[in-house]
Order: C-alpha cells, then structure tokens, then sequence
C-alpha cells in the first residue's frame, strides 16, 4: 500500500499560494498539498489549521518545505514537528525541489523521495552569465 | 540602560529580527524573554537554531530578563531583547527593569484581537496594557522593520478612554 502523504508550503507573503498554483500548472492537480501564508495569522493559529488537516488526513508522512530557514515558518514548521514526529522539514524551497517531489512522490521510498529532493532542489540552481 | 532594541514581537526570533535589524545594528546579543519557553528545552533549542552563530543567545524568563537588564547591560550595548507581548513587558518592570521605549514590531491575528496594522493585531486586555506602559512614560513606537515607516502607538490605538 501506498504512503499517505500530507505536504504543507510555508512561506512569506503569497509565495505559498504561488508555489502551488505554479506546480499545478507544470504537473496538474496534487493530492494533499496545503499552501499557508504567515502574512495575517498568528502562528499559534497556523498551526491549530495545519493540525486540523492533519487530524482529516490521518497521513504516514507529514512534509513541510519551508522558504527560509530561521525565520516564523520554520518555527511553526518546528511546532508541527514536535506535535507530529512522522514530519520532515525542508528550508528552501524552489521550483526544482517541487518538481521533484510531486514527480516521484508515488515512485520512491520515503527516504529516497526526501534525498533526491533535497538533491535536484540544489542542482536546479544554476549560474549562466557573461558571452558563451 | 537600554538596550539597542526592545522589541514586542509575537513571532520572537525570526528573519525581520534576525537579518532586518540585527544585521545593521550590528547586534551581538539576542536576548529572548519568555515565561513557557525558557522552561521548555525543545522550543529553546528551536528558538536558538534561528540566530546566527555570531551572535549570542539568551532565553530568559521575565524576572532573569530584568536582573540581566540592570545589572549587566552598558551604555554600548548590542542587545535585542524580544517579547512576544506587552503584558510581558509589565512582568519585566514589575521584577524591577524599566525600558525607555519599545518597538512594536508584530502581534498577528487571533480571533479575539483586531486590525490596527498589516502587522499589528490588539485585543482589548493589550491595549488596556499598551496604555499602561504608556502612563508610566514609556516611548511606543509601531515598526516592523528598519526601513518601514514608524507610528506614534497613540495614532494607532488612540488615547486612553
């Protein structure tokens, strides 16, 4: 049987909304993926709603990616965590890494689902510059 | 004396504290008062994975967080303290450390708290408080980051009824 996942972005501002309109438009509709801004909400009040998604989605694993990695959402990613252990967090977050992610999330294990995200979100980070 | 920054913050230490003012106060110290996390080794650790390694930090409950105030900071001094609300900036200065002005730098929304900023969310009892600190001559200014404009507290939250 297969792992149920349950993937949560966190970012400043819209960045969130816009990750996920954006990987929807490059992959198509995802299962289980909760956008969350840290704009207006209290983080004691994102995390009751991010624990209400996980009380409804009962998953085996709980993804968080993050946009930075010190700042309020990685504090609320680490809230999640303590309630719920079965989560992994991932600062950083990019376009590659998304991809990744959503590509292989039916087609690897856990473990290597998480290592080749973290690898093919860095190695998405290219520098092109000056004449060929 | 007064530290660089002392600062209500309800999200405590995190990237408009960490890179938008420490970086050109060029801080050295963090100084994180709170009741609950100083006595919880998990979220102290969390907390502490947010600072720099340049940078010192100490978490502190609210009556270590005034001893530490009076007795060891100096005219030069490069502390932020942080707090997440007013109340407990009463705690402090009724264990005995009075600040000279306060930044006001985010309380967010929660269902009984109200607008007065993008990032600025008071209920009743706080603004009750805002009013207290303030009828014991304490400057409050409302700013999330260094480079954003600064409100008189008065202007946001009126005079007391």
């Amino acid at each position: 049987m297969k792992n149920k996942y349950a993937t949560f972005i966190l970012t400043h501002e819209q960045m969130a909304i816009c990750l996920h309109k954006a990987i929807e438009k490059i992959l198509g509709k995802q299962k289980n993926i909760f956008p969350y801004t840290n704009l207006v909400d209290a983080l004691p009040v994102l995390a009751k709603k991010i624990a209400q998604d996980i009380q409804n989605l009962q998953p085996d694993h709980i993804v968080c990616f993050v946009d930075l990695a010190g700042g309020s959402c990685w504090s609320l990613a680490g809230m999640i965590r303590k309630k719920y252990p079965n989560t992994t967090i991932i600062a950083g977050v990019n376009m590659p890494m998304l991809v990744s992610y959503f590509s292989n999330l039916n087609d690897l294990t856990f473990e290597a689902l998480i290592k080749k995200v973290i690898k093919d979100g860095s190695r998405g980070i290219i520098l092109a510059q000056g004449a060929e | 004396m007064d530290v660089q920054l002392f600062r209500i913050d309800d999200r405590l230490i995190h990237g408009q504290v960490v890179l938008g003012w420490a970086r050109p106060l060029k801080s050295e110290r963090i100084l994180l008062c709170d009741n609950e996390i100083s006595e919880n080794a998990w979220e102290k650790e969390l907390y502490g994975t947010c600072v720099p390694a340049t940078m010192q930090t100490m978490i502190c409950n609210t009556c270590e967080t005034a001893d530490f105030l009076k007795n060891q900071v100096k005219n030069d001094d490069k502390t932020i303290v942080l707090v997440k609300d007013p109340k407990a900036v009463i705690d402090i200065i009724e264990c005995g450390y009075m600040p000279a002005s306060i930044n006001l730098g985010g309380i967010h929304f929660d269902d009984h708290r109200r607008k007065y900023l993008p990032y600025l969310y008071l209920n009743d009892s706080e603004v009750q408080q805002i009013h207290w600190l303030l009828d014991k001559g304490i400057t409050i200014y409302c700013q999330d980051i260094p480079t954003s404009r600064k409100y008189d507290i008065r202007q946001i939250v009126g005079e007391a009824a």
